[in-house]
């Protein structure tokens, strides 16, 4: 990941710019977001179903 | 001063004098690969196999200590230094974009010996004063995240041609981290910590806990490494001078540093996820004002709330992940909750 990360930075901002580094990065922080939303339901159904 | 205290002390100056040398890396390596790449695109190749450098060296650093205990691996892992600021210099001097990358590789194994410097204060500390000693050693990454930009702003047009002297000056920093680990004292680990063994990496990695740690915690990390190399780059082709961008980059590893004393206690209070979920949405305000446009004071906030977020994000990751249950991972486990993302 940090591999990647680092060369496709040097592509991204020689090729797109400053703007569209920051605009590639959204979509991964966005996953992230959702892989904790997604968790944090499954642990409040797991909660509901042990109660 | 008791030896523990003065261990402890020394090998917080061995982690800032490492994290001189890694946010000088930061700022110089993806300009140094502008300003040689075949192909502008490959600007930041250089920083690719300085990160490979790092993965590819940590696990045979690891071996190593385990072989010839903490503190000789330690100091034979600044050799590696060593020789990858030499290489470096001497690409800078003949304009080779591929020893370059040759250099910052092998400077990457130096990097990963240096990783094991809190775990070094985990072995030197009493279990009490333990994740203090952790803390104090990380609290090293502070002064190197000023010290290295800093110096560098000095160095970098010192010899011709430009970054060559900022190069050989990491060697200066590397030789005083050999010199200073001279003086620490490591006990050897006991044969039942050697031998003891956690649960199965198979049983943990099936869990949905680990899988949205181990995803948070490297698309976190990701993400802050894939703006931070761009951002001196970026800076420069924003018309911005050295001195700005260093300025931006020190900030940024102190705000990566800064925050590594309150996430272990937060992370306590109100659990991992939360801070998790706060990583995320610092990382949005950072992107956010980084696409407000391109003055310094932009940048320099972006970064700055880039590196909070880096941090808060993959130190609870670590900390929400599921752990191995053997005594000797306990060690680890304390490290990790207060670990900032080292870079």
């Amino acid at each position: 990941m940090m591999a990647i990360s680092s060369l496709s930075s040097g592509l991204t901002v020689t090729a797109g710019g400053w703007e569209r580094v920051n605009l590639l990065a959204l979509p991964a922080v966005a996953t992230i977001g959702i892989a904790l939303i997604w968790f944090a339901l499954r642990q409040r159904a797991e909660k509901a179903a042990a109660a | 001063m008791n030896s523990t205290k003065r261990n402890v002390g020394l090998l917080a100056a061995c982690q800032a004098l490492l994290f001189t040398n890694n946010s000088t890396l930061i700022a110089i390596n993806g300009l140094a690969g502008l300003a040689l790449a075949p192909y502008v695109g490959l600007a930041t190749l250089p920083v690719t196999c300085w990160v490979l450098g790092g993965a590819i060296g940590t696990m045979p650093a690891s071996l190593h200590m385990k072989r010839v205990g903490r503190q000789r691996g330690l100091r034979s892992g600044t050799f590696w230094g060593i020789a990858g600021a030499l290489i470096c210099a001497a690409a800078i001097w003949a304009q080779s974009f591929w020893m370059l990358c040759l250099g910052t590789l092998v400077w990457g194994v130096y990097n990963a010996y240096g990783q094991y410097y809190r775990f070094a204060a985990a072995d030197v500390a009493s279990p009490d004063f333990r994740p203090t000693a952790i803390s104090l050693v990380l609290a090293g990454g502070l002064v190197g995240g000023v010290l290295g930009p800093t110096s560098s702003r000095w160095t970098i047009e010192l010899l011709a041609p430009k970054f060559m002297g900022a190069y050989l000056a990491l060697i200066g920093f590397a030789l005083l981290t050999m010199l200073l680990l001279r003086f620490i004292r490591i006990p050897t680990p006991s044969a039942a910590e050697q031998s003891a063994t956690g649960r199965p990496l198979r049983e943990i990695a099936a869990q949905p806990k680990f899988i949205v740690a181990v995803l948070a915690g490297a698309i976190g990390y990701g993400v802050m490494n894939f703006l931070m190399t761009s951002t001196p780059i970026a800076m420069q082709i924003c018309g911005h001078a050295y001195g700005d961008a260093a300025f931006v980059i020190s900030s940024h590893v102190i705000g990566m540093f800064a925050p590594s004393f309150v996430t272990g206690p937060l992370i306590r209070r109100i659990g991992a996820l939360p801070v998790m979920f706060a990583g995320v949405l610092l990382n949005f305000v950072a992107i956010g004002i980084a696409l407000s446009g391109i003055a310094v004071a932009q940048f320099w906030w972006s970064l700055v709330i880039l590196g909070w977020a880096g941090t808060s994000s993959t130190s609870a990751a670590l900390r929400f992940s599921p752990r191995p249950t053997a005594p000797r991972s306990a060690r680890g486990r304390r490290a990790r909750t207060n670990r900032p993302s080292s870079s």
